[in-house]
């Protein structure tokens, strides 16, 4: 939060994107609202869940001369896009840690839009057509892949 | 009307947003492997792949 003691240098952006998304902003924090704090929570779980995925598969898989599946050029990342394939009872844990979690990434997102929807669009509502684009639509496709759409 | 312009915006995050893109193709190929699995596990003898 701005003013806060780890704002510099980590948070910085975030003093400008708290007052474009108020869930993030200090009408959230003001309010006692816990959504952040919970949101944070889940996160951490959903990112272990990963982890835990990542360390099966690069401690126990197999590489293979293929490109991964959707697996950017080999050409170009060399072997960290080749196929690694884990075998037995391990490829049983890491599948579906790996389900799991992508459910926990996908319902996350849908609930994040569908409660600001359901809200009213209470904490992006005050922004216009042209702040919501660049300030809000655009910084959080960057962060993904709007390259790839 | 500012309403539904907030709403297209949203609409179009929707669309483009990865958050929702590699989730949904993650969930569709381990859910396949998953359900390779529990059809062989069922002792179908269909050659599945």
């Amino acid at each position: 939060m701005p003013g806060g003691k780890y704002v510099w240098p980590f948070y910085t952006p975030y003093e400008l994107y708290g007052t474009i998304d108020y869930i993030y902003g200090w009408k959230a924090y003001n309010a006692h609202n816990g959504f952040t704090a919970a949101q944070g929570f889940l996160n951490i779980i959903e990112t272990i869940g990963y982890f835990v995925y990542l360390y099966l598969v690069y401690t126990y898989g197999q590489q293979e001369q293929v490109e991964g599946r959707g697996a950017p050029p080999t050409s170009v990342f060399g072997k960290l896009a080749e196929a690694r394939t884990v075998y037995g009872k391990v490829a049983a844990y890491s599948t579906l840690i790996a389900f799991s979690t992508a459910l926990m990434t996908l319902s996350k997102t849908v609930l994040y839009w569908l409660n600001e929807a359901f809200s009213g669009f209470d904490n992006i509502g005050h922004n216009d057509a042209v702040t919501l684009f660049f300030y809000w639509i655009v910084p959080k496709c960057v962060t993904s892949v709007c390259w790839q759409v | 009307m500012r309403y539904f312009s907030v709403l297209a915006s949203v609409k179009l995050t929707f669309r483009s947003g990865a958050w929702i893109v590699f989730p949904t193709y993650m969930l569709y190929v381990f859910g396949a492997e998953i359900l390779q699995g529990l059809e062989l596990a069922s002792g179908e003898t269909k050659k599945t792949k």
